[in-house]
């Protein structure tokens, strides 16, 4: 480092220096009046609380409150209509509860019967099938099976 | 020294007030450092449009954190910070459309001086000419020392200051501005002579 250097530099940051002095001469620039009152308006605006700001929050608000009232009286409706719903059906009764399948029934007795289908007819491509046991003998008639009977 | 870090102290004081509504207080902010950060940004982009712009944009950021500005650190150096993250995001956006680029840099329309004693005609010529070498000496520096200098120049920064807002060390920081200096006094040659001393020479 040349030590000459840094002694111009300590004489320019002491302000003694004459680049500082021209270079101050010449910079007279200033920003023109109108941006000037751009920049005041925007400061004068930015603190004074905007009304319709205030006006906005309000009407959000109340929206936001007949949102939640319209939700609440609608909820039970909506409820009960889940609780009819198939799946719901469904693990009531998987799960053997009481409740659950009383509602199964009053569901299912209020419901319109279901149409029948009907299965396919396959006819010669179905292959008929053996019985996999032999058939258990025919059941005697009713006399004969109350005389098997052990007395009691 | 000590005048300096009154003004500071008074400068977060006047920012502290209008972040609690008093106006008047921005209005004396602004009036103490508008000419130093317009010509700041003048200088350092080089075209009176887009410095104008960046001056906007500057003193509504200033603005926009009023309610959160704590007196840490100098007005100043915030000012200059914001300024300069400004000054770098405008050099951004030019360089991802570098043909608008080219076209703003050959542009320098610094509008002319203001001020009574440039009226006066006979320094007219004097003062046209010091300001087009010393205009064209600053516009012939790298971007990071033509910085350091005008921060040092508009805001009265020190060495510390500088490289806090430009984030570089301080060694870097003063290393730019020596080597701004240097260029400058080389660039300049007989410009720097002061004008008294030229008048008694030449009478």
């Amino acid at each position: 480092m040349n030590p000459r250097d840094d002694d111009g530099l300590e004489e320019y940051l002491r302000g003694a220096s004459d680049l500082s002095r021209v270079y101050r001469r010449t910079a007279q620039h200033a920003p023109p009046p109108a941006l000037d009152r751009c920049v005041l308006d925007r400061a004068r605006a930015a603190r004074r609380p905007s009304r319709y700001r205030n006006i906005a929050a309000l009407a959000a608000a109340v929206l936001l409150t007949l949102g939640v009232l319209i939700a609440l009286a609608m909820l039970p409706r909506t409820i009960r209509r889940a609780d009819e719903s198939p799946r719901f059906l469904q693990a009531a009764v998987r799960g053997g509860d009481a409740a659950g399948m009383h509602l199964v029934y009053q569901t299912l007795k209020r419901a319109p019967a279901a149409p029948l289908r009907r299965t396919p007819n396959y006819g010669a491509f179905t292959r008929p099938t053996r019985p996999s046991s032999p058939r258990p003998p025919p059941l005697p008639a009713n006399g004969a099976a109350r005389h098997q009977t052990a007395p009691l | 020294m000590l005048g300096a870090m009154e003004c500071v102290d008074y400068d977060g004081q006047l920012m502290l007030r209008y972040g609690h509504g008093d106006i008047r207080a921005f209005e004396a902010l602004y009036a103490r450092h508008k000419d130093g950060l317009y010509r700041y940004l003048l200088r350092h982009v080089r075209n009176a449009a887009v410095a104008s712009d960046l001056f906007q944009e500057v003193w509504s950021r200033v603005i926009a954190a009023r309610a959160r500005y704590t007196a840490r650190a100098k007005f100043t150096t915030f000012l200059f910070h914001i300024a300069h993250n400004c000054t770098i995001d405008y050099h951004r956006r030019q360089l991802a459309t570098p043909i608008r680029f080219a076209a703003d840099t050959s542009a320098e329309p610094i509008g002319e001086a203001a001020g009574p004693d440039h009226e006066r005609p006979d320094r007219r010529a004097e003062y046209d000419q010091q300001q087009a070498a010393l205009l064209s000496a600053l516009a012939a520096l790298p971007a990071e020392q033509r910085e350091a200098f005008l921060l040092r120049e508009e805001s009265g920064l020190g060495v510390e200051e500088i490289a806090k807002i430009t984030s570089v060390g301080v060694e870097t920081a003063k290393s730019r501005l020596r080597y701004a200096v240097r260029k400058l006094k080389r660039s300049l040659g007989e410009e720097l002579v002061p004008p008294a001393r030229v008048r008694a020479g030449a009478v």
